[in-house]
């Protein structure tokens, strides 16, 4: 059987594959599709379970319900408490983002060698990210499909002054419904569900769904498979155990979050194992104009500039959110909070998420759920501020009438000739909103075991078969989204798995599921 | 959660939108962190009029006017944990109001389809 999903209480489950890959978002499914390519007998294991479109939910209660890890509940445990989102199915987070491509810009790799001693990974990378652009139909968001709220950014950005452009994404013929949020039931959005792990199924794979990971098995320094027990994804109730050995090679790409935890469980040794976690922490601004905007017409997120990378260290965005969210996001409460909310039709959200250079850490918890402690300092505070400062700029230039800040401390609404209030604005975490939704860390790579978890090709350090293949592994942010990149990562490490036993990827194996 | 978002500037309030039942309904389905900080937080909720407003009586006591601007200062006090107390109920109240047939159309969004529910079992 191709695919097994959850499994009742009774004998345990066994498989054997040569290689193991835990997780089945951007780095689990790339890694599994690039082995599976070069002949190798893969099965893939993932916590959730797997929702094709026409399972996906419509309202955001379940959109968290279904989709989310957690209902999105995980929260950075430091000055501010920050929402650490991620997905949890077949597919991970790729089910639920907005598919942005940004190609891994050149600067990171040289900071990877010159910091942390990583070389050799440019080319392939960017290699793998030609061939995932063509394969999962990269292209900019058609003009249909803009909306309102996309194409007052464009103009808002012109008459400021600063570079901005229509976003590429993983999106085939987009048809601006407004979902990415919760899946994309038009299955325009090329995530790893209904791309990459069915093209893996078709080579002889096989996929785990609801069984969550508990351990890697290691005997002496040698991974030898994983175990773990299926969960119901509705109920939670457990079901069978199951245990997949691997003869070649374990994979663990179940986020920056979840990695390093498993591999916690499994006993790994290292000091840097947990640390070292980063992330763009992401917050926004509200404008207000006088004519509907509509936000959630269009593509849930169709904009975005990557003029502020290096200075301050910011890229923005638009995001449309739903009326559900909006209630939590504005200040206030009671019938002015409702009289707030009135004006949903007017508001369009645009965000900015910040480079930071914070650094956290991920640790097991109570019941032995993920602790992030993660707190930005203040030249990041710095910059987020600066970034809701261009972000209100750009509303204002694009016509709004006012804009909602969203900082503790400052009137609800800044008019035009108010909005350099912003910069005087306290620089205390607390009195933002801020979501965490680009992880980075807790097992990186780098060349020094005292100071990374895995060598250059993924290779946990000390450890034979063990391999890291996702954003757990990158030890620094990037400035821009991070899919690309784990993708590019995550196909650089199998295929050099690979190629250590004489074989190499072939092309694709057929089309992906189809708009 | 209906203190949060009464009805008000032609939109429906929470107790529009079928409350009961959503409370029934997430009290099956959330994750515990969810439910059990829906719990506190609406414990606290009841508890916290003496600190925000300076009156000595339980949420559910106040008058309804009362109620409201108790909410509002809620949301808005300078304490950031009572703030994350408000933030919770919001969240929820949010939830509830945003995804409800009615308050859908007076803000002109297309009412959402059901939720399936449904996963692939093999």
């Amino acid at each position: 059987m191709s695919h097994l999903a959850y499994q009742p209480p009774g004998p345990a489950v066994e498989l054997e594959a040569d290689y193991v890959v835990v997780g089945s978002g951007a780095g689990g499914a790339m890694a599994a599709v690039t082995l599976a390519r070069g002949g190798a007998k893969v099965v893939v294991v993932e916590a959730g379970p797997w929702r094709d479109p026409e399972d996906y939910p419509s309202t955001a209660y379940a959109g968290l319900r279904d989709l989310f890890d957690d209902w999105g509940t995980l929260i950075t445990s430091g000055r501010a408490f920050w929402p650490v989102v991620q997905g949890r199915a077949v597919g991970g987070t790729t089910v639920i983002n907005s598919a942005i491509c940004v190609r891994t810009p050149g600067d990171i790799f040289e900071s990877w060698k010159k910091d942390h001693g990583i070389d050799g990974l440019a080319d392939s990378v960017w290699r793998y990210q030609d061939q995932i652009e063509r394969e999962l139909s990269v292209e900019e968001v058609p003009e249909r499909a803009r909306g309102h709220s996309n194409r007052l950014a464009i103009i808002g950005a012109e008459k400021v002054g600063y570079e901005s452009h229509v976003m590429r994404r993983y999106v085939k013929h987009c048809q601006g419904e407004g979902q990415c949020l919760q899946g994309c039931r038009g299955r325009r959005k090329q995530s790893t569900n209904i791309t990459y792990i069915p093209e893996v199924q078709r080579l002889g794979g096989q996929i785990l769904s609801c069984a969550p990971v508990e351990r890697v098995r290691i005997e002496g320094r040698t991974a030898v498979g994983v175990e773990g027990r299926f969960v119901h994804p509705a109920t939670k109730k457990k079901g069978a155990r199951y245990f997949v050995r691997a003869t070649k090679a374990v994979l663990v790409a179940a986020s920056a979050v979840h990695t390093p935890l498993i591999l916690m469980r499994s006993g790994v040794k290292s000091p840097a194992l947990g640390e070292h976690f980063r992330s763009h922490p992401g917050t926004g601004v509200f404008g207000l104009f006088d004519d509907p905007v509509d936000m959630n017409i269009g593509a849930t997120q169709g904009w975005a500039s990557t003029a502020f990378r290096e200075n301050p260290g910011l890229k923005l965005e638009t995001l449309a959110i739903p009326p559900e969210m909006v209630a939590s996001r504005l200040a206030g409460g009671g019938a002015e909070l409702t009289r707030r909310l009135s004006r949903y039709r007017h508001m369009a959200m645009w965000v900015h998420a910040v480079r930071a250079e914070s650094v956290g850490s991920v640790r097991p918890g109570l019941f032995g759920k993920p602790v992030v402690r993660y707190s930005f300092n203040r030249r990041d505070m710095e910059r987020l501020r600066k970034g809701l400062h261009i972000v209100a700029q750009t509303h204002i230039a694009a016509g709004a009438k006012a804009v909602v800040p969203g900082i503790f401390g400052l009137p609800y609404e800044l008019k035009a000739d108010e909005i350099d209030k912003i910069l005087e604005a306290s620089l205390e975490p607390r009195n933002y909103v801020a979501v965490l939704s680009h992880l980075f860390g807790g097992a990186v790579m780098g060349a020094d075991p005292a100071r990374s978890v895995v060598d250059g090709t993924g290779k946990v350090h000390g450890y034979e078969r063990l391999y890291v293949a996702d954003a757990a592994a990158l030890p620094t942010t990037l400035g821009v989204n991070p899919q690309h990149t784990i993708m590019g990562v995550a196909a650089t490490f199998a295929e050099g798995l690979l190629s250590a036993q004489g074989q190499k990827p072939k092309p694709r194996a057929s089309t992906p599921a189809a708009a | 959660m209906e203190a949060m978002l009464p009805a008000e500037a032609g939109l429906p309030g929470v107790a529009d939108c079928a409350p009961d039942l959503f409370i029934t309904r997430i009290s099956k389905e959330a994750c515990g962190r969810l439910w059990w900080g829906m719990v506190a937080a609406g414990f606290a909720f009841q508890l916290l009029p003496v600190v925000v407003v300076g009156i000595p009586l339980p949420a559910f006591l106040l008058s309804a006017r009362a109620r409201d601007r108790y909410a509002f200062k809620l949301s808005t006090h300078r304490s950031y944990l009572i703030r994350q107390v408000a933030f919770i109920a919001k969240f929820a109240a949010g939830l509830c109001w945003g995804g409800h047939d009615s308050v859908r159309e007076a803000l002109a969004l297309p009412p959402y389809a059901t939720d399936p529910g449904t996963w692939r079992a093999s």
